[in-house]
């Protein structure tokens, strides 16, 4: 083949250029550590990674979602044990109460302390949580229990998403925990055994023993369903770090450079470079200067 | 045949050998200038007859070309012209779906899919549901950019192809001259190297702009074939004109010889080469289908998210608001989708009860919503949001990439015709340097006869004039 001197001259500068353009590519990559800076660099592997990236935000949705919830039912949970503490205490001033040595005084006395925890019982049944009133069901805007501990809430719970797919209930309403939907009537017994107990009735208080059980009984259910739930929430945020970790890692297989890949074939890169460079200056150095 | 005519001999001989080397010194000077064409000098015997005494004389230059090389470069040109213009404009369109970089389109999306979910856990904070106003607005926001940008792309896609029709039309009138010049150059005689050389270096230009091929008709005329009509013939250029159709898109159309254009002359079919036709594939095929794919993306995933907030419920107890302002066509959906202005810093109007006597904690409609993220939507393949959107970024690298590889193939191809093409007709220095002693070689000699017979002459003047 005839060889013209601008061959000579374009083939080393594509060459060159050809070198320095990969090594560029190489050094981007290296510096932002992610082996894809626009979809076309692998259209493949830029949809899957967002689709990835989709899919990461929804994990990470279901798990705030499970920590925003939990923090309410643990509310929850420690207000029942309360409440069940206190159907306890009742329990046993009723006992006390149905004693016939007592006199009117001693039971006007136990009334007093029924008064009491009947002020303790209505402020732990309205206590508030993220969403409003923790125990009035859906209407969180309303306390559960009115002063004369009427229920004001209804028995809807708070249903979300914890894992694709699975909606569950998070929430356990008054309704079930201290109405007569679920058994009894906490508030109502705690009244009945304080009317009683005012007016010196031994035989009414020990009348109130069945429903103040119940009512413990029921609220005891009650916190044991919030504490199912939590260990629902819990496996399922278990799976979901699970599926983070898994999701993170294909993103990264896909997405991030190898750094010990990228860097040798940089360094072998800047040795051929030199080579060229060194081709380049002898092919362009020769010839002429000998014949002119 | 006497000594005088050895005289003659050699007197050509010094004005032929001075002619090589003043050849020779061309092709050095024009080593590096672009599409200079090496020159070669043609020498022939003085044809006299019977009374020929060997003489020789300069016939002319010849330049040292390769049609059938040109013509493949030519082609290759237009090829390579078409699939780079393709790659750069695709590689500003690809940006506009980058989320690589940072913030894009399927962050927005998943950002508002998060505050639905957000909402569905605390439906009675205000700041969450604001929060979904917000990322609402913002998606929006996002996809109507991207389809505004596209729609200014294609715009300025239109101006890109009536400068590189009106440069087209500035090439065929400068190669059209050339050719006139070039005939009555042959016409008289004269030597037409030099306009040939620079008629070449238009070809080229021009066959990078748009697809041509060129060949000599009977009478020794270039006749320039452009895409599906003649666009020189005889010293006379046709220009090509742009217009819009009715369907939005671009038509390129070759005027009649006399300037006038025509509709009829419609040849955007027939464009399947050069930078013109890698503009008008773009405007017209890459990104119409990019829009396509937007709106469809936009129309279905907004219409799915309306139609359960619809069903939904504010805190005000009532329902039937729709999230997003959306038109009620496919077609342009992307362009025209915004939050719904009766929503606008309304939080507590959000639709996220499925019951309005369960206000305010009943959250099932955004429960609902934030389910949507990943339930497919029959309408886009059965692809959730966020597949459906990564399909787009997908399809979008795709031809991206595509259009890249495209050229890399078609700049080997060119390099390697260009290779072939510098091989034939570029300038060798060690070969001049070759002609150079040749032809010093043999002005010596002719310079060494010359000195003989003028010494015989003397010689016998001497001998005869005693």
């Amino acid at each position: 083949m005839r060889i013209a001197d601008n061959m000579r001259f374009d083939t080393v500068q594509r060459s060159l250029s050809a070198l320095r353009s990969r090594q560029a590519t190489l050094t981007g990559q290296i510096s932002s550590g992610s082996r894809i800076g626009a979809p076309s660099d692998d259209p493949a592997a830029a949809s899957r990674l967002t689709r990835i990236a989709a899919q990461s935000a929804r994990t990470a949705d279901y798990r705030s979602t499970i920590s925003t919830v939990r923090s309410d039912l643990e509310l929850s949970e420690a207000g029942l044990a309360q409440a069940s503490d206190l159907m306890v205490r009742a329990k046993e001033l009723a006992l006390q109460g149905s004693n016939g040595s007592l006199t009117a005084d001693d039971r006007r006395m136990l009334a007093n302390e029924v008064e009491t925890i009947q002020k303790q019982f209505l402020s732990t049944a309205n206590t508030r949580g993220s969403r409003g009133f923790l125990f009035s069901g859906n209407l969180t805007n309303k306390a559960a229990l009115d002063d004369s501990g009427n229920y004001l809430g209804d028995s809807s719970e708070h249903e979300v998403e914890i894992s694709p797919g699975v909606t569950t209930s998070v929430s356990v309403t008054g309704a079930e925990a201290f109405t007569s939907a679920g058994g009894a009537d906490a508030y109502a017994t705690l009244s009945a055994l304080r009317t009683a107990l005012e007016s010196n009735d031994a035989e009414g208080a020990a009348h109130t023993l069945t429903d103040l059980e119940t009512s413990r009984a029921q609220i005891v259910r009650t916190q044991a369903k919030t504490g199912l739930i939590m260990n629902r929430l819990d496996s399922a945020d278990e799976a979901l770090s699970t599926t983070a970790l898994e999701l993170d890692r294909r993103r990264s297989t896909l997405g991030d450079v190898d750094p010990f890949s990228a860097l040798s074939e940089l360094n072998q890169l800047s040795t051929t470079l030199q080579q060229a460079i060194a081709v380049a200056r002898t092919t362009l150095g020769t010839g002429n200067n000998d014949t002119f | 045949m006497g000594l005088s005519d050895v005289l003659n001999a050699a007197r050509d001989a010094m004005a032929a050998q001075t002619f090589g080397i003043t050849v020779t010194g061309q092709n050095v000077s024009n080593v590096n200038t672009p599409g200079y064409v090496r020159r070669q000098a043609l020498l022939e015997t003085r044809d006299m007859g019977p009374n020929s005494f060997g003489g020789v004389q300069a016939a002319g230059i010849q330049r040292v070309a390769d049609r059938f090389v040109n013509q493949r470069h030519l082609a290759l040109t237009g090829q390579s012209g078409e699939a780079s213009t393709r790659d750069q404009l695709l590689g500003q369109a690809e940006a506009l779906f980058n989320d690589f970089g940072g913030t894009g389109l399927g962050t927005s999306l998943n950002a508002l899919f998060s505050s639905f979910s957000a909402v569905a856990a605390s439906p009675t904070d205000l700041t969450t549901r604001s929060a979904v106003l917000q990322n609402a607005q913002s998606f929006s926001e996002q996809v109507r950019t991207a389809s505004t940008q596209l729609q200014n792309f294609r715009t300025d896609l239109f101006s890109q192809a009536r400068e590189l029709t009106g440069q087209v039309n500035a090439k065929l009138d400068s190669v059209a001259e050339l050719s006139g010049r070039i005939n009555q150059a042959h016409a008289t005689g004269e030597e037409a190297a030099d306009l040939e050389d620079k008629r070449d270096a238009a070809l080229v230009e021009l066959g990078g702009m748009v697809e041509i091929h060129t060949y000599t008709d009977g009478n020794g005329q270039l006749v320039v074939q452009g895409p599906g009509v003649t666009l020189m013939q005889g010293e006379v250029a046709r220009h090509l004109s742009i217009d819009i159709g009715d369907d939005g898109k671009l038509k390129v159309l070759a005027n009649n010889v006399n300037g006038t254009s025509s509709s009829g002359n419609d040849i955007t079919a027939h464009l399947t080469a050069g930078q013109l036709s890698g503009v008008l594939t773009v405007r017209d095929h890459d990104v119409v289908d990019m829009q396509s794919d937007l709106d469809a993306f936009a129309f279905n995933v907004a219409g799915q998210i309306n139609s359960v907030h619809a069903a939904g419920f504010g805190l005000d107890g009532s329902g039937g608001r729709p999230l997003f302002a959306l038109g009620g066509t496919q077609a342009g959906a992307a362009a025209s989708l915004n939050l719904n202005a009766a929503l606008k810093d309304h939080p507590e109007l959000l639709g996220a009860s499925s019951s309005p006597g369960e206000l305010p904690g009943n959250a099932t409609q955004a429960t609902a919503l934030a389910k949507l993220g990943s339930t497919p939507i029959a309408a886009l393949g059965d692809l959730d949001p966020g597949q459906a959107y990564a399909r787009i970024v997908g399809s979008v690298g795709q031809r991206k990439a595509d259009a890249a590889a495209t050229l890399d193939t078609r700049q080997a191809m060119t390099a390697q015709v260009e290779a072939m093409r510098q091989s034939i007709s570029g300038v060798s220095l060690d070969e001049e340097m070759v002609s150079l002693s040749k032809f010093q070689r043999a002005f010596q000699a002719a310079s060494r006869v010359f000195t003989t017979a003028d010494q015989m002459l003397e010689e016998l003047l001497n001998t005869v004039g005693r």
